[in-house]
């Protein structure tokens, strides 16, 4: 199924994947630093450490940029990263194939349906009642429909068709995109402003009540997900397969399913569809630690974090003071790591 | 203690594959499964594992595998499928371990490393599994298989080995080492049941036969009641007679020979 590097280890990676749990979490450190340190304002992080190691009060603007903004803004770039290459992880797991992602085959575009929906029809409807919670819920509710619909058209007796997944994610993908669309002619000027944040995908909007929301949820969602290491391992065979050695099949894969949909769903919710973390990611890994899943999703989780928090700083110093969208930078560094994949195992895929 | 399956009946779409279907296999000898090409012998022991919705009941050690957890099951018995396509680029000491239940990281890694050597493939435990040729992956799935039934009894029960084709796509000398690790297995009081095409390596291996033609068991039990030439004659449509050298003396090698 997949293309094999020539320069392989040829020794036991176990030991080399759980010590990558510590490299990248020291990673994860450095890049929370830059996220805090960097950013347009020109407030010093060192600077407020000083006055805060010293018993100084912060001045106004200090304490704004650096605990309104910058703080939310870093932690939800944590639980967005994390969510977003785990949630590949586990669909390249459930689809046996390292091009699954949430963002390419359209479960991104079905939670940003959900969100659509509850923006611009969460006033006029009794669902408003929900307050804060309607946003990620109607997004999950749209990120869980898009993977139903995905497995059951692309799976046939345990067996996924990549080009059928591809193809239907495109499908979905414009299905979503259209219906979105047609609600944006029914928005009003404030809500407009709300949509166009959507279709950028960025962490601009962060904010404490947003993070108070999906933080719990993407969190719950990892670590249910990070107990089916073992399950997918077993689906890498196939579902016979997996069911002979004692794995629970069905449960596995509704678990797998149900954990992509809400930190898919909560992860669109807060900051759009950002593309491609969930595709680079887990196949770096892949290359540098190996398949075995369960080492994969947690290393996943925390390069996912690191890349993101990594692709916020550049989005917000390449135009300082203006802000790059930061779905742009991952576009720029994943679509090459896609077309890349696509073409190492080209003979396979067949399309 | 038996495997058996009792009224086994298969549908696929419309047409019925498997006919009320009985079977009884004994711990401790290697029994195989005959007959001719859709025949229904895949099948059959795809509804034994579960693996296929069927009618009827199957009962592995007298419980009814229906009703048994996965992990229950998998502790039960092992299964080698015919082909195995395989996602992601694991190492062959990778899928191998997949086998293993519940040990310790060293028992357990012992044991990996056992299993890879006794299919011979003892050095290939750090190379990927999608660089082996055909048969070396179906060795690298036996040893899995074999890691997961370790030992053939536990607790006072046997543990069953159920094999799609294990020789399909070997060479003689590894068909006939694959067919003596399995008759080891059955030695030690194991169980195993086995789908096999070559006729002359069942009859040099299994102790049970059980023959089956469109759908229905033509005949069951010991080797020379099961492989007579009436019996092959009627399943395979093609008048066959066993036991004679060719008439015009022409070559031939068979596994017995050794």
């Amino acid at each position: 199924m997949v293309a094999i590097s020539d320069t392989g280890p040829r020794r036991d990676r176990r030991q080399t994947a759980r010590a990558a749990h510590f490299w990248l979490l020291i990673l994860l450190a450095l890049s929370m630093v830059a996220s805090l340190a960097i950013g347009a304002s020109g407030v010093s992080l060192w600077a407020v450490l000083g006055k805060l190691a010293t018993a100084q009060p912060l001045d106004l603007a200090e304490h704004v940029v650096l605990f309104d903004i910058r703080l939310p803004r870093l932690l939800t770039g944590i639980v967005v990263g994390a969510a977003l290459a785990v949630s590949g992880a586990l669909m390249q797991g459930l689809f046996r194939n390292p091009l699954a992602d949430p963002g390419i085959v359209g479960v991104s575009a079905g939670a940003g349906l959900g969100a659509v929906v509850a923006i611009v029809l969460g006033p006029v409807l009794p669902i408003a009642v929900l307050g804060a919670a309607l946003l990620p819920l109607a997004a999950f509710i749209g990120a869980w429909a898009s993977m139903l619909i995905l497995y059951r058209v692309a799976t046939r007796a345990g067996r996924t068709s990549v080009a059928t997944m591809l193809l239907a994610g495109i499908a979905l993908a414009a299905l979503a995109g259209a219906a979105s669309g047609l609600l944006v002619y029914h928005a009003d000027d404030d809500q407009l402003r709300d949509l166009t944040f959507w279709q950028l995908g960025s962490l601009t909007g962060a904010s404490w009540a947003k993070m108070a929301i999906a933080g719990p949820v993407i969190l719950g969602a990892l670590l249910i997900a990070l107990t089916l290491g073992r399950g997918l391992n077993g689906l890498a065979l196939g579902e016979a397969a997996a069911h002979h050695i004692g794995i629970p099949v069905q449960r596995t894969k509704t678990t797998a399913i149900l954990c992509v949909a809400a930190a898919t769903g909560a992860a669109v919710a807060i900051s759009g569809g950002i593309g491609f973390i969930g595709i680079v990611v887990p196949h770096l890994l892949r290359l540098a630690t190996g398949p075995d899943h369960r080492m994969l999703l947690l290393n996943s989780a925390l390069l996912g974090a690191s890349l993101l928090l990594l692709a916020d700083v550049i989005s917000r110093v390449v135009i300082a003071p203006a802000e790059l969208p930061i779905g742009i930078v991952t576009a720029v560094l994943g679509a090459p790591v896609f077309i890349w994949i696509l073409l190492r195992q080209r003979g396979v895929v067949d399309l | 203690m038996n495997l058996s399956a009792r009224n086994i009946t298969v549908s696929l779409g419309r047409k019925t594959v498997l006919h009320d279907v009985d079977i009884d296999v004994r711990a401790g000898q290697v029994s195989a499964i005959v007959g001719p090409n859709g025949s229904g012998k895949t099948t059959l022991l795809r509804a034994i594992c579960g693996d296929v919705a069927h009618e009827g009941q199957v009962l592995l050690n007298g419980r009814d595998v229906g009703t048994l957890k996965p992990w229950e099951l998998a502790a039960m018995r092992a299964v080698l499928p015919q082909a195995s396509t395989l996602a992601f680029p694991f190492q062959v000491i990778e899928i191998v371990r997949l086998g293993l239940q519940s040990s310790s990281e060293a028992e357990s890694d012992e044991i990996a490393h056992a299993a890879l050597s006794r299919v011979g493939l003892g050095g290939y435990g750090y190379r990927f599994y999608q660089e082996l040729s055909g048969g070396e992956q179906q060795r690298a799935q036996l040893a899995r298989a074999l890691c997961q039934v370790w030992h053939p009894v536990s607790g006072g029960q046997p543990r069953w080995l159920l094999l799609d084709e294990p020789v399909s796509s070997l060479d003689i000398a590894h068909q006939l080492q694959v067919m003596e690790i399995v008759r080891d297995f059955a030695a030690a009081g194991g169980g195993v049941l086995a789908v096999m095409h070559d006729l002359n390596l069942t009859a040099r291996f299994a102790d049970a036969l059980i023959l089956v033609k469109s759908g229905r068991i033509l005949s069951q039990g010991a080797l020379s009641h099961v492989l007579t030439d009436e019996n092959l004659s009627h399943a395979y449509g093609y008048q066959l007679r066993a036991n004679q050298p060719p008439r015009d003396g022409g070559w031939f090698l068979l596994p017995q020979t050794i």
